[in-house]
């Protein structure tokens, strides 16, 4: 999900880097346009301006040039100069130079009134010799200050060009003097700056002028008094203005406000300052309340090309390229276009953004979906799956996506190959619109068959079908736990144990039949009741029910018989498992009781028991109980003064019997002649059958007096022979017997019952040997 | 009236004769061209700017009448005057006070006044002077001339320098002028023929109904006392120093006044 955000994410970055970049480029080629075309503008401003300053400056030039050839350089009055230098007399010299200043003042004067504002004379030592413009200072040398004068000097060539001065800065026309072949030294006819701005101003009469001097080539030069007339340039600090305000008379009159403003907007130029300290022309324009003007900058050079000064060109601007002009509005429209594609594509972005985010949220939801869900379209062709749905197919995504869901994991439970077109999921959707199915099966990647419960939807597009979505989920295991529980309930409902479970509070719930069998309740009767209410006896105390719910409520299980009553009122027992059953929080959720009907086993047990004791075939006391009893009285003869009689019966003839009409025969005679004994004796005396026909009884508590002893137990023997004789009714025989009885008679005790039943025998022996029917005591 | 209004007006023409005496005015005798004259007087008014933190106009008249009329019409405040028209004014306008003499190059507080010439012209018809009430005009040459320039042909020309150069291109065959500015021009053949004892020397005269005693006693020290290097600036004829003036120094000059009557114009 993150890699499709990162993707869009790249997308709409390319997208702004790609607009950004037409922008940018855009705003490039207009400024390249607008370099171009200004730059022509420029070139043809400074041309036209180069073009008159070059006039300018060559208009005196020429002037000079033939002012020095007709008028200096061939007058007589040079001759006067040579004197005026040469002469050895002071006086004489300055007499000549007196005449020569006379003579040339004329000529001066002439000059004055066509603009050449100096007429300088120096000597060849480069000092001044007359300055007609300043005649009383002179004699102060000029090497340091005048390099040009130095130049044509030592050069002897003239020399024409601009050069700032201790008086004036101005444009120098030097010419070497040579009278009679002797060089004299050199005169220099000067236009002021101001001569050149109104020649320029002739030419241009739509511009304005200054000049700006190169302050360090003029500071230094001039006279202490004149420095005052200097100030500091605003457009760059190396260059200062010459009587800016035009206090004196000859100087150009001042800037206008406009050209002042311009030299503002100049200020502080860094680029300016650099290109004039290449002594660069310059050409800029600036827009004054909604009036274009021109600023040209065109560097004069001086000797060996240093600069002097900068010749500054103010004008309003007639012809700018229009694209100076359009440019602001192209680029407004760039800028106001760029911006409203990037505002497109913000939004677009935040949009995509969000729908992008619904979409990994849907992917997330789905990809984090319990559930398999996928997509495909009317031929099942899988567009879309999640992870569980690979997950539980055991198909990785990649091998699912463009396969037919159908051909891939459709089963439908059936293992015959189903064509598409008969495809259930497909069919059902195509007909109503969705297919809900809880028995649907899939086949995974490794052929095993998963149950799952499925859910498909179809996706309409212009009320055409043209995607389906289908969630599932395995129900395999829910399908096992409840084929478990069907077959646990089933379980439970069969046994032939009654199930009963109830809730937290004993209240049932559930009962499987064998509890109508057990109690005679039907199930809806006990359902939501407890089942004390229905089965309780009352034959259990409470404490009995205290243990019991004691045990189950500290969460183990109890186990335990009790007598419960039916339906219709008999008791039975009942043997009772009780096991809580805790839910997550160990907390008692169910109590499951599991009751079994014990009374026959009961019973059984009891006859078990009594059997241990009795015989099985007359119920008379076996040899066991007897010599239990035997044993009990040996133990109160020491305590009790009596006599205690054994006596030993043994029927007569009873194995001719069993012999001539079998066993059961025998064994009916045996019931019948022990009911007789039984019958025969005190209540306080018991009969017990040793095995086969023998009896032995034990008359207890007989008298002290052992004759009267005698005659009890003769008494109890006479009845008992009588007993005997009398005829058996055996399943309509009758049949006649007798007993013999060997009695042992004694009051102190035995050492065991069989040495008593030893004697007993040796009696009943001695009555055998009687004839029968008869009784003896041991002697 | 609202007395808010009447403050405000009050104030406001208050500010606006604060802003009148605000600007002082300062013109130079016109010995010289405009240019030079301008260069040697500019610094001391820059200078003087600074010192009475009051801005100082300088303007140039081309005749000495009217620096004395406009002075007396109390519209110049401070004026660079020979010790002639200083006399003059003062005899007019009492206010007018001369603060301290300019010294020389040679440290001196006088000056003289010289009859040139020519080396090469030996008549003696026309004389160039410079002005009416210069000391070194009518007054001074005519004194040299043993009072006879009446005798003569006579024109005002304005200035010393151009009486100088006239002389030297032959238009008048003598003059009269400043003997300081005459030896700038000696080297061009000009030749002194006679020179007049000294004057006071130039002196800067200030209008006193403009200054306060102690704004008076400031620009008398601000004068006096000076760094060279400040001097160095100035121009020729101030650029020496300065020595403080008395009424008494012109009092010679009264005298060589009295029984002259100096003619305004040239006679040719």
């Amino acid at each position: 999900m993150l890699k499709i955000q990162k993707s869009y994410d790249n997308f709409f970055y390319g997208l702004f880097l790609a607009f950004t970049m037409i922008a940018i480029g855009a705003i490039f080629y207009i400024n390249e346009q607008k370099f171009n075309r200004l730059q022509g503008y420029y070139e043809s401003e400074i041309e036209k301006i180069s073009v008159a300053y070059e006039a300018a400056v060559d208009k005196y030039s020429f002037y000079t040039e033939k002012i020095f050839t007709k008028d200096i350089q061939t007058s007589d009055n040079i001759e006067n100069l040579y004197y005026a230098i040469s002469s050895n007399d002071e006086t004489t010299r300055r007499y000549y130079k007196g005449v020569f200043y006379r003579d040339f003042y004329p000529l001066f004067s002439d000059l004055k009134k066509d603009g050449i504002r100096q007429l300088h004379f120096h000597l060849k030592d480069n000092t001044s010799f007359l300055r007609f413009h300043y005649p009383s200072v002179y004699k102060d040398d000029l090497t340091l200050y005048r390099p040009s004068i130095v130049y044509v000097n030592k050069n002897k060539k003239p020399i024409s060009l601009f050069e700032t001065g201790r008086v004036m800065s101005g444009f120098r026309n030097i010419y070497p003097l040579e009278y009679k072949g002797a060089y004299l030294g050199s005169v220099e006819i000067s236009v002021s700056s101001k001569s050149v701005i109104d020649s320029l101003n002739t030419l241009l009469p739509d511009h304005e002028f200054q000049f700006l001097l190169n302050a360090k080539l003029t500071d230094f030069k001039l006279f202490e008094s004149q420095k005052h007339l200097y100030s500091k340039s605003i457009i760059h600090p190396d260059f200062v203005h010459e009587d800016s305000n035009a206090i004196l008379p000859d100087s150009p009159k001042p800037l206008s406000q406009i050209a002042k403003q311009i030299d503002t907007l100049l200020k502080s130029n860094k680029e300016l300052e650099i290109l004039m300290n290449k002594k660069e022309k310059i050409a800029r324009f600036f827009k004054i309340e909604g009036t274009y003007y021109n600023v040209i900058l065109f560097p004069i050079l001086g000797l060996e090309n240093r600069l002097e000064g900068y010749l500054i060109s103010y004008a309003k601007a007639s012809n700018i390229p229009p694209i100076v002009d359009l440019t602001p509005w192209f680029l407004s429209i760039i800028g106001a276009g760029y911006i409203f594609i990037i505002f497109l594509l913000v939004i677009l972005r935040a949009k995509s953004k969000e729908i992008s985010e619904q979409k990994n949220w849907f992917l997330d939801v789905t990809d984090s979906l319990g559930e398999g869900l996928y997509v495909i379209d009317t031929n099942a062709n899988i567009i879309y799956i999640n992870p569980m749905a690979c997950k539980i197919l055991g198909y990785t995504k990649d091998e699912l996506l463009g396969k037919s869901a159908h051909d891939t994991f459709h089963s439908h439970n059936i293992d015959e190959y189903l064509p598409l077109e008969e495809c259930p999921i497909l069919l059902g959707v195509k007909e109503n619109g969705f297919v809900q199915s809880i028995d649907e099966a899939f086949l995974t990647k490794d052929g095993r068959k998963v149950w799952v419960e499925i859910n498909s939807r179809a996706l309409y597009k212009d009320n055409s079908l043209y995607q389906i979505v289908t969630t599932f989920k395995d129900v395999s295991i829910r399908k096992e736990l409840e084929n478990r529980m069907k077959l646990l309930t089933k379980a439970l409902e069969s046994s032939s144990n009654a199930v009963v479970i109830t809730d937290a509070n004993a209240i049932v719930s559930w009962a499987n039949p064998a509890f109508e069998h057990l109690t005679g309740y039907k199930i809806t009767e006990i359902i939501g009741r407890k089942p004390n209410e229905l089965v309780s006896s009352g034959k259990q105390s409470s404490s009995f029910y205290e243990e019991m719910w004691s045990t189950i409520l500290a969460k183990k299980p109890w186990s335990g018989e009790v007598i419960n009553k039916r339906k219709d009122g008999t008791l039975y027992y009942e043997e009772l498992h009780i096991t809580p059953v805790l839910n997550s929080k160990r907390e008692i959720q169910h109590f499951i009781a599991i009751k079994q009907d014990i009374s026959e086993r009961k019973e059984r047990k009891k006859s078990i028991e009594h059997y241990a004791y009795y015989d099985y075939l007359t119920n008379l006391p076996n040899r066991r109980l007897f010599n239990e009893h035997c044993l009990q009285v040996f133990k109160s003869l020491p305590r009790e003064k009596k006599y205690v009689a054994l006596l030993l019966l043994d029927l007569d003839g009873f194995k001719k019997l069993n012999d001539t009409h079998g066993h059961d025969l025998g064994d009916v005679l045996l019931r019948e002649v022990a009911i007789r004994l039984e019958s025969s004796i005190r209540a306080k005396d018991i009969v017990a059958r040793l095995g086969g026909d023998e009896f032995v009884i034990i008359l207890d508590n007989l008298p002290v007096d052992i004759k009267k002893a005698q005659e009890v137990s003769t008494l109890i023997c006479s009845k008992l022979l009588e007993a005997a004789n009398k005829p058996f009714s055996l399943k309509e025989v009758s049949y006649q017997t007798s007993l013999s009885i060997g009695i042992f008679l004694f009051n102190t005790p035995e050492p065991n019952v069989e040495n008593a039943l030893k004697k007993a025998d040796v009696a009943l022996y001695e009555a055998k040997a009687k004839g029968r029917n008869t009784y003896h005591f041991y002697e | 009236m609202d007395k808010r209004i009447f403050k405000f007006l009050l104030a406001f023409f208050f500010c606006l004769n604060l802003e009148a005496e605000e600007t002082l005015t300062f013109v130079p005798l016109p010995t010289e061209d405009r240019k030079t004259i301008y260069n040697y007087f500019y610094p001391m008014v820059s200078y003087l700017e600074k010192e009475l933190d009051k801005e100082i106009k300088f303007v140039y008249y081309d005749n000495y009448e009217d620096i004395v009329s406009n002075f007396k019409a109390g519209k110049i405040d401070f004026a660079y005057l020979g010790p002639l028209p200083y006399v003059q004014l003062k005899k007019e306008f009492n206010k007018a006070l001369a603060l301290v003499h300019f010294k020389n190059e040679k440290g001196e507080s006088t000056y003289t006044c010289s009859l040139v010439r020519t080396l090469w012209n030996k008549k003696r018809q026309k004389i160039a002077l410079t002005q009416p009430l210069s000391t070194c005009g009518y007054l001074s040459v005519n004194a040299l001339l043993d009072k006879k320039l009446k005798n003569y042909k006579y024109q005002y020309l304005g200035r010393h320098d151009l009486v100088a150069l006239e002389v030297l291109n032959g238009e008048f065959d003598m003059g009269g002028l400043k003997s300081d500015i005459a030896k700038g021009y000696f080297h061009l053949g000009l030749d002194e023929i006679a020179v007049t004892k000294p004057f006071p020397m130039f002196s800067l005269i200030i209008n006193s109904q403009s200054f306060s005693s102690q704004e008076i006693q400031n620009i008398t020290n601000a004068l006096l006392y000076i760094d060279q290097e400040e001097l160095n600036k100035w121009g020729k004829p101030i650029r020496y120093g300065a020595v403080k003036a008395m009424d008494e120094d012109f009092n010679p000059l009264r005298e060589m006044l009295k029984n002259i009557q100096i003619p305004l114009e040239g006679n040719f």
